[in-house]
């Protein structure tokens, strides 16, 4: 662009054939390319020589990165992200940032460059946590954080946790990952053992998480019903499960929204186990819609 | 208010207002520095074709009508859109590109992101008729570059 119209006439002129996608010039490929997502651009870098430049263009890229992305690198290293092209930054940012001493995680959705969060059960606080009769923590690469709590029995059951960070504009849903019964893997196979898995078809848990702002939701989980399949004919136990528990509403990209969360069923009447507490989710809800 | 004559590869002459004329950046540059009030001024666009000139001031014309609502001009334009094929769509990001409409750039390359969403580079250069100016070496190498976000698990 900035041609002027002496240039223009200058141009050769009398192609009679119109001009095909690959002759367009590498600005306008930059412009195509707002319009498609970072897997699509880099597969599209392989057309040719103006598809390849603007699949490096860091205009291209900077349109890709959430606004707060800076963010985001202040939580690494500067030697990690200094000199980097956009492209780079964003490549460096779709994988896991760890912050708060590695117990929780921020990266970017590899299609939409949006927001995502886990923050791992060892960054709660969870009432009995250190009482090796009630809990106890297991390694396992089926975490993020590859460690998480199993609950043995207990009757006061309490996991809170929180989390500040400058969100950009969005709404996002809190899950918690949490798993029915302990598994082990033996010669290569994944098996589950329930013998702790009692008490959570007494009464429901109750999820909650409130924001800054004072935003709240609240849930209640029978977390093991109807045994082995709930109604809609999904497996309960054995299997990771995110529990939903509400929604939030970011308006203004900037500040820090501040969340806090927590699962309880403290009804003492009776004992509940055999539980394995991961992590939290916070995602975008439109990323949760796709997934469905 | 002034009119101009744009005369386009194919040497068919447009009378447009400054108005119109004007919401491309390089002509309102050059009636700047032209500065002058006559009606004789003839602006030669030897690389757009008539039949894409008269089509770049329908766009023109119709996003000075202000008695057209936001969601009218929608309508239009992506009915104005729907009816073009690629050959056309490209020739018209060329010459939205060159005149520096800026609008008409946005909706036809989106127009033609739409097209190529979701499809392979191989179909991509099928469709569009698109060969590689890369050696295989380079091919390897841009695949090898961009391995981060096709394949996730390799991280």
């Amino acid at each position: 662009m900035g041609a002027s119209l002496s240039n223009l006439s200058e141009v050769a002129n009398g192609s009679t054939i119109g001009p095909g996608l690959g002759d367009i010039p590498e600005s306008c490929v930059a412009c195509v390319f707002l319009y498609l997502t970072p897997p699509e651009i880099c597969n599209l870098a392989r057309l040719n020589r103006a598809f390849r430049g603007a699949a490096s263009s860091d205009a291209v890229w900077e349109s890709k990165l959430p606004s707060n992305y800076q963010d985001l690198l202040d939580l690494l290293p500067p030697e990690r992200y200094q000199n980097l092209s956009k492209k780079d930054i964003y490549a460096l940012l779709s994988r896991p940032v760890p912050f708060d001493g590695g117990n929780k995680e921020v990266w970017l959705d590899r299609i939409t460059g949006r927001i995502c969060m886990s923050i791992s059960a060892k960054a709660m606080a969870i009432t009995g946590i250190d009482d090796r009769r009630y809990w106890n923590w297991i390694p396992t690469e089926e975490s993020r954080f590859n460690v998480v709590a199993y609950l043995q029995q207990i009757w006061w059951f309490e996991v809170d946790g929180m989390v500040k960070f400058p969100f950009p504009a969005d709404i996002y849903t809190l899950t918690f990952r949490l798993h029915l019964g302990r598994f082990y893997k033996r010669l290569g196979r994944r098996t589950c053992s329930f013998e702790h898995t009692h008490g959570w078809g007494v009464k429901p848990v109750r999820f909650e998480m409130s924001t800054s702002d004072g935003q709240q939701a609240t849930h209640e989980f029978c977390l093991d019903e109807h045994g082995f399949i709930d109604v809609s004919g999904h497996r309960k136990r054995g299997c990771w499960i995110e529990y939903k528990v509400g929604e939030f509403l970011v308006d203004k990209s900037g500040s820090a929204t501040e969340i806090r969360f927590s699962m309880k069923q403290i009804d003492c009447t009776h004992s509940k186990g055999g539980l394995c507490v991961d992590s939290v989710f916070i995602v975008p809800s439109i990323l949760k819609d796709r997934k469905k | 208010m002034r009119t101009f004559q744009l005369k386009s590869s194919d040497n068919k002459i447009f009378k447009v207002s400054e108005e119109i004329a004007i919401q491309s950046a390089v002509i309102k540059n050059f009636l700047e520095d032209f500065g002058s009030d006559s009606d004789e001024i003839v602006i030669p666009l030897p690389n757009v074709r008539g039949r894409i000139l008269e089509m770049m001031i329908e766009w023109m014309v119709k996003h000075v009508d202000e008695e057209l609502t936001k969601e009218e001009v929608e309508d239009w334009e992506n009915k104005f859109m729907n009816d073009l094929n690629m050959e056309v769509t490209t020739e018209l990001v060329m010459a939205a590109n060159y005149l520096e409409v800026i609008g008409l750039l946005h909706r036809t390359c989106q127009s033609i992101a739409d097209h190529i969403s979701g499809k392979s580079p191989e179909e991509i250069r099928r469709i569009l008729n698109i060969t590689s100016d890369f050696t295989p070496e380079e091919e390897a190498e841009i695949r090898r570059q961009n391995g981060w976000v096709l394949n996730p698990s390799t991280n």
